[in-house]
């Protein structure tokens, strides 16, 4: 029996757009089974309407008083019938032709398959060179949280296996604008994810919804699922892990640092060290260099033998037999 | 069987302990004495330096985490047959290298027990399902082992096949692969010393004639595996190829040739299991004959321990000590000529190199090479081999 791809297109202000997508959607699907859910949060527009108008395979889910594109997908996911659930944005930006692609892909692997700009052969037309930067840093932030490897988890283009969804929707806290990553961020380990190449088209009509709060939402977005765990955020505690031990180690090193800089100066205290250890009877190993500077070093002799040991740390001039107890004893 | 593998480990570590005494770099590591490993299980090992005992306490401790390692080795064979689990469990246990190190308090078995972990996580059949927890904490097991001991790194290429076989992405990838190492070496530069070691056991050997060097590595790549499990071991990573064994076990061998020391036998163990498990794999054993496989490699073990026996006196530190303990005298005791951290680990007062003008703060003197200008109505001695002097009671009176 051929699974049943459900495919969600939440709208806002979307009339214009809408009916030649939906054209577009049918010949993609041509000899599929599928069905279209508009999910519309109440369009001035009456984007909602016109979807209505166009009847058979589309259903409409019209929300009046709520709005966000995340909870429109989960809702639209929440009454699909089909096995194969996906997305893509109403705006014409995104190719309808990847759709068969994408379902053979998660029929075959049981997974997700994103439609990734940055993935090879994907591109994205007519933005300039500070849209992309930002759109860089924004997706590296988003990988963080990602526990697959992924090129564009910030995608709105994905479909993914039914019964996947039905484990991880629990989980699920649907705000703003970036479902997939909180999809992603969620995935059990060992999920298949696949990357179709997606050549990201220009707006056919209409506005963007892209603004400062949207940008913050995404913030939140993923600061929060970094609070519950998820994706890169052991790697981001293990990485505070070793910062804060190199930062313990580095003034250490940097008093020393001139004898790893300049040889010649390293051979000559190591020769200071080997005579006030002769001098005084030491152990070489009961001796750790604290810091060096030009005429002398700080040293700290510790006795090492079993139950207290005495350590002492002494101020030492070069070539001069005099111990001077350090008069800031760190 | 974890009863008997105990029983097993702490006789082991009993006969350690009745040679009496410690080694020089077992006394190191009790001492806590910073260099050249690094401080982890130094600074362990130095929170029970009040027990009595204490050496005692971890060569049991130590040889029970060396034995108990085989339920590694059991559950890296999973999906062979039970006869070649158990030949592979027993060829861990009664192989030259680790039933001889068995005991000691040293870094080197420790190192191989790691590394043992590091061998079984690379060998799970599915690293892609490992969960970022998981590979979280082995992140920090792989911290926590490079702080251990510097060597661990020789098998770097595994851990680094671990994550690069996993899901996460590749930023963590490098960061747990490569963060350690890079503060490991961070650590390393803070002691001058430690650098220096690094420069001096990759020097010192340069004098001896390279038959010399091909003969020693010959033998602790026999002794790593008792030849047996050696000669499955080398089949095995050379038939199957898999890069990061191959690479650490390059790693270990241009370690070994260089470094010169017996007791770095027990590094190629791990890698000797691995190659043995992959073998089994691809050509399952008839299980009829493979117990008795077992005779011969405990036989080369046996062999190794008559004809280079680790479990030798430790010298008379101990005993020396003792002696002058009972004294009950006070102040510094001075040893003439080179000796061991043994001697700092035995007293129970600070000691010193001997230098005639330490004379008059001392209450005796160790003479490992002759004792030059001791004055015999100063001191007397007390003890012929090594020479011991002490001081005469009425000086002692005055001082």
């Amino acid at each position: 029996m051929r699974p049943m791809f459900s495919l969600i297109l939440p709208t806002y202000n979307e009339a214009k757009n809408l009916p030649a997508l939906l054209r577009e959607i049918d010949a993609a699907f041509s000899g599929m089974a599928y069905e279209i859910i508009v999910v519309d949060d109440d369009s001035p527009d009456r984007t909602w309407e016109i979807a209505e108008h166009v009847g058979g395979k589309v259903r409409v889910l019209r929300r009046i008083g709520k709005r966000g594109l995340s909870s429109a997908v989960t809702e639209g996911f929440s009454i699909a019938r089909g096995d194969i659930l996906a997305v893509m944005d109403a705006d014409g930006q995104h190719d309808p032709a990847l759709l068969p692609t994408m379902a053979k892909l998660v029929s075959k692997n049981h997974g997700l398959v994103l439609g990734s700009r940055y993935a090879k052969g994907g591109s994205i037309e007519g933005w300039v060179e500070s849209r992309h930067f930002a759109s860089r840093v924004a997706t590296a932030f988003g990988l963080l949280v990602c526990r697959h490897r992924v090129t564009d988890p910030m995608s709105g283009f994905f479909a993914i296996d039914r019964s996947l969804f039905d484990r991880i929707k629990k989980h699920l806290r649907p705000r703003g604008f970036k479902i997939l990553l909180e999809i992603i961020s969620w995935l059990p380990a060992g999920t298949s994810v696949d990357e179709a190449p997606l050549v990201f088209r220009l707006r056919k009509a209409g506005e963007s919804k892209l603004n400062a709060q949207v940008e913050l939402q995404y913030l939140w977005q993923v600061l929060s699922l970094l609070l519950k765990g998820r994706g890169g955020s052991q790697g981001i505690f293990f990485a505070v892990v070793l910062a804060v031990t190199l930062l313990d180690f580095t003034p250490r090193i940097l008093a020393i640092g001139r004898i790893y800089i300049d040889p010649a100066f390293g051979r000559m205290v190591q020769t200071e060290m080997n005579r006030i250890a002769s001098e005084q009877g030491w152990v070489l190993s009961d001796i750790a260099l604290r810091e060096v500077r030009e005429g002398g070093m700080r040293v700290v002799h510790r006795q090492h033998h079993r139950g207290r040991d005495e350590s002492a740390c002494y101020d030492i001039a070069f070539r001069s037999s005099t111990l001077r107890t350090c008069r800031d004893d760190s | 069987m974890t009863f008997i593998f105990g029983m097993y480990g702490i006789a082991l570590a009993l006969l350690q302990w009745t040679a009496g005494g410690v080694r020089t770099d077992e006394a190191k590591y009790l001492l806590n004495i910073p260099y050249p490993q690094p401080p982890v299980m130094r600074f362990i090992l130095s929170l029970t330096e009040n027990i009595p005992h204490q050496d005692l306490l971890w060569r049991i401790l130590f040889a029970l985490i060396l034995v108990w390692a085989v339920t590694l080795v059991w559950n890296m064979s999973e999906g062979l047959s039970r006869t070649a689990r158990l030949f592979l469990s027993g060829a861990w246990l009664l192989s030259a290298a680790v039933a001889l190190q068995t005991g000691t308090i040293m870094m080197a078995p420790l190192t191989a027990v790691q590394a043992l972990v590091i061998v079984a996580v690379a060998f799970t059949k599915k690293p892609k399902e490992f969960s970022p927890a998981f590979l979280f904490l082995f992140g920090l097991f792989w911290l926590a082992s490079l702080f251990t001991a510097y060597q661990i790194v020789l098998f770097f290429p595994l851990v680094a096949a671990v994550y690069l076989r996993s899901s996460i992405s590749r930023w963590q990838q490098a960061l747990y692969i490569s963060g350690p190492v890079i503060l490991v070496f961070a650590y390393a530069l803070t002691n001058p010393f430690i650098l220096g070691s690094f420069i001096n056991a990759g020097s010192e050997n340069l004098d001896i004639p390279l038959s010399w060097w091909v003969w020693f590595l010959l033998r602790e790549w026999i002794t790593g595996g008792s030849l047996v499990l050696s000669i499955l071991g080398v089949a095995g990573l050379i038939l199957h190829r898999r890069w990061e064994l191959l690479l650490s076990f390059l790693l270990v061998s241009a370690f070994v040739f260089l470094s010169f020391r017996d007791y770095y036998d027990i590094y190629f163990t791990p890698l000797w299991i691995a190659g043995a498990v992959l073998l089994f794999r691809a050509h399952p054993p008839r299980d009829g004959w493979l117990p008795w496989f077992l005779v011969p490699l405990t036989g080369v073990t046996i062999l190794t321990a008559v004809l280079l026996p680790s479990i030798t006196p430790l010298g008379p530190a101990r005993e020396v000590m003792a002696m002058l303990q009972e004294r009950h005298a006070t102040g510094a005791i001075l040893i003439s000529g080179p000796f061991g951290h043994q001697w700092q680990y035995e007293s129970r007062f600070p000691v010193r190199r001997y230098e005639p003008e330490f004379l008059g703060e001392t209450q005796a003197v160790i003479c490992l090479n002759p004792c030059e200008k001791i004055e015999r109505s100063r001191f007397e001695k007390i003890r012929k081999r090594p020479e011991v002097w002490v001081k005469r009671a009425l000086d002692s009176d005055l001082d």
